[in-house]
């Protein structure tokens, strides 16, 4: 009787489980080294465009609840990358990005707002916090969470492992002056405004 | 002294005009860019399971801004300095 109670409980629970799903953990650190995180800053006599690729972190994602959403997001400084060396250099350098001291940009997702989901594609306002050179501010972005189950052998080949692949695909603005980035100087070679985009794939291996 | 005897102004200019030409054509071919030289170009790929669209960085020299800059101001200079000879040879 014991026995029959015990059973009735614990198909229950997996029903139950079953239905409402549980958060899969993404891993973003992209082994195919597609992950790339691209930055614009259009100033009057000069447009910059770059891009990132050293990126990593990981994202609890259920598509059942995505209001759930959670994670963290890093970005490698040092993988910042403009074609022309001396910029680069500049770049990296104690006065703009001064990746001596500050090796890492962080994204914390705390939640999603406004959640449509169609299929297996949501859209949200992703609200986090971003620190950059130590300075941390609130952002939001509208973004698309595109939840590939199963693709992740397809994806990396024969020799991969089977799992669920996440896909974001987000722009948003941040301004110089609220990071701290040489505030206020060269405006018009380097714009204060920075167009941030991305598109980057998470993997989870069952 | 074949070199003393040629129009020297005469010779500048035109040294200085080629100097100028250069410079514009090998800015031309660099992609008339405002922006300065490059090291890197990016290539388009697409990731063909997610369909995130990315670059691949490849090593490719491009000139800039620069070549023109240099063409203009060393032409000028070459072409401002021819004044300083006279205009006929020294013979």
């Amino acid at each position: 009787m014991l026995m029959n109670k015990l059973s009735i409980v614990f198909i229950a629970g997996v029903l139950t489980s079953q239905l409402s799903g549980s958060p899969i953990s993404f891993d973003f650190a992209d082994p195919k080294g597609v992950n790339t995180i691209n930055f614009n800053l259009d100033a009057p006599l000069e447009s910059i465009n770059g891009n990132a690729k050293g990126v990593s972190g990981r994202v609890r994602f259920d598509a059942q609840a995505p209001l759930a959403t959670k994670g963290t997001i890093d970005l490698d400084v040092s993988t910042l990358h403009v074609a022309n060396p001396r910029m680069k250099s500049h770049m990296l350098g104690k006065q703009w990005m001064d990746v001596e001291n500050h090796p890492d940009i962080q994204f914390i997702v705390n939640g999603l707002r406004n959640v449509k989901t169609t299929g297996n594609i949501t859209t949200a306002e992703v609200v986090g916090e971003l620190t950059i050179k130590g300075v941390t501010r609130q952002v939001s972005a509208q973004t698309t969470l595109t939840y590939l189950k199963g693709k992740l052998k397809a994806r990396m080949g024969p020799r991969g492992a089977d799992g669920d692949l996440l896909v974001l695909r987000t722009k948003f603005y941040v301004s110089r002056s609220d990071f701290g980035i040489n505030a206020g100087q060269n405006e018009e070679r380097v714009a204060e405004e920075i167009e941030i985009s991305l598109s980057i794939a998470g993997q989870a291996p069952y | 002294m074949l070199f003393l005897s040629l129009p020297m102004r005469s010779v500048i200019q035109k040294i200085s005009i080629c100097i100028l030409c250069v410079g514009i054509v090998v800015w031309l071919i660099g992609g008339a860019k405002k922006g300065f030289y490059v090291s890197t170009e990016e290539r388009p790929q697409l990731d063909p399971i997610t369909e995130i669209e990315y670059t691949e960085t490849h090593s490719k020299f491009l000139p800039g801004v620069e070549s023109l800059a240099i063409g203009v101001l060393l032409g000028g200079f070459l072409f401002l300095g021819s004044f300083l000879f006279s205009k006929t040879s020294q013979n």
